[in-house]
């Protein structure tokens, strides 16, 4: 009837509760003046920290309206952020698809506002809410179309754990002939400090971070210049079985 | 269907999509929405009426630019009339008298239709400026000069999908007529999107046509 897009927050967790327990709750409240056309996806990775407890404890009511929606696996054993970010991606059933890190802030209404540039701009649009610091932690706050998202096959699964993948995902789509939109408003794209070492340190990998952004870069590099322009082989699925908060299993269709 | 019913349902679906609506002004955008939620939540005694409206006002008021529309249905006549509406009736007890005053600056440089002048001079209660601005423009209309705020909405209204003509019949009796109708609400509902949500259009403009037939 009116046309307005719906929009998911995608959020991936593992072992971050000292900085979700800051961010979550405040997103809730910023958009639950329009949480007829938002929800939130959570991802929680088997986290040992307590967030499942906290989630069950503190957001049932959200959960039971659907505008918080979590699902727990202890399957991935070690980080890996692009399976991680299109894992929650998947699990999304709006129209856009916001990557929001689990440190990040969306604003006041923060889910309308994003809404509001979809709207006026053309579909295939991407947008990004980066604050211009590469370590204020916002460079990986992309939204996109959620068939768009599909269709370019998500973050690329075949990286290094960390580094490079958001960038990847949005010159693939500019490629694509996506209009690339830089919206840098700090009223929106605020997040909690925190350094790259506190994710590396659950990839296992040998590799130290910036030895996976230079493999990534490369690698990146090498596709978009080779036309590889859909990640996975187009072919986005789950890597891992999910269940929700009372262990109930969930059958991705 | 009973009018509280019409109001507070309208009223729903304006707090849930009246923030996508593009045009920041009075009769055709948000201006218009925010004072008709104002009125809604006054009337049915709802608080979440009145937070939705504040944040309608907010993003009009953040909309404001230099090189904006000028005019009633769009522009920044409708919206510097829907703030004085808001403080003479008390919706909002901000001083608005600066930003008035350099909206009827503006006004008076732009290029309105003599109607839109004329019902934004008399809106404001500025009858002298009104003559002026006749006399200047060597086209004395007493029929312009004679249109009120009021009357410019109850026109405007009148273009409603039931008719879709200018009546001739005082608007009062074209409410009587609607009330009567059970499906009044879905069938507007029916033709309404994010584009004709304003008070130019049919479902809020039959609703602030009912809260005046509710004050009568």
């Amino acid at each position: 009837m009116f046309d307005i897009p719906t929009l998911s927050f995608c959020i991936t967790c593992k072992n971050r509760f000292y900085q979700i327990e800051q961010t979550l709750k405040k997103n809730l409240d910023d958009n639950r003046m329009f949480k007829h056309l938002i929800e939130f996806v959570l991802i929680d990775f088997g986290s040992t920290d307590g967030l499942q407890e906290w989630i069950k404890n503190n957001f049932s009511e959200e959960i039971d309206a659907g505008y918080l929606k979590y699902f727990y696996t202890n399957e991935m054993e070690n980080w890996h952020v692009s399976i991680a970010k299109n894992t929650a991606h998947l699990m999304a059933v709006n129209d856009i698809v916001v990557n929001l890190d689990c440190d990040n802030f969306t604003g006041c209404n923060g889910g309308r506002f994003l809404i509001q540039h979809f709207l006026k701009n053309k579909v295939n649009t991407v947008i990004q809410q980066y604050g211009g610091d590469p370590y204020d932690g916002s460079f990986g706050r992309i939204s996109v179309y959620r068939h768009a998202f599909i269709e370019v096959g998500g973050y690329d699964e075949s990286f290094e754990p960390m580094g490079v993948q958001d960038l990847d995902l949005i010159e693939r789509l500019k490629k694509q002939g996506y209009q690339y939109l830089l919206v840098n408003d700090p009223s929106y794209n605020r997040a909690v400090f925190n350094t790259k070492e506190v994710g590396v340190c659950n990839t296992k990998s040998h590799l130290k971070w910036y030895e996976m952004v230079a493999k990534n870069s490369a690698q990146s590099g090498r596709n978009l210049a080779e036309g590889y322009l859909i990640a996975n082989n187009g072919y986005l699925h789950l890597n891992y079985n999910l269940s929700d908060m009372y262990g109930n299993k969930i059958v991705f269709k | 269907m009973e009018i509280k019913l019409y109001l507070s349902k309208s009223a729903d679906i304006l707090c849930d999509y009246g923030c996508f609506v593009e045009s920041p002004g009075l009769l055709n955008g948000r201006m218009g929405i925010a004072l008709y939620l104002y009125r809604c939540a006054r009337s049915l005694q709802e608080d979440k009426y009145e937070l939705y409206a504040d944040d309608l006002l907010d993003g009009v008021l953040n909309d404001l630019h230099i090189g904006m529309q000028m005019d009633m249905h769009t522009g920044l006549a409708g919206i510097g009339i829907g703030l004085e509406y808001l403080m003479k009736n008390k919706f909002i007890s901000v001083e608005t008298t600066d930003l008035l005053d350099e909206v009827d600056a503006l006004v008076r440089d732009a290029q309105l239709s003599d109607q839109d002048m004329a019902s934004y001079w008399l809106a404001r209660g500025h009858k002298d400026e009104l003559y002026l601005d006749m006399v200047n423009r060597k086209q004395p209309d007493l029929d312009a000069g004679k249109v009120s705020l009021q009357n410019l909405l109850s026109l405007s209204l009148f273009n409603l999908v039931y008719t879709q003509n200018l009546s001739l019949l005082p608007w009062i009796t074209r409410i009587r007529h609607l009330i009567n109708d059970p499906a009044l609400l879905d069938n507007f509902l029916k033709l309404s999107n994010r584009y004709n949500l304003g008070l130019n259009f049919h479902l809020t403009g039959c609703g602030w046509m009912l809260l005046d037939y509710q004050n009568e």
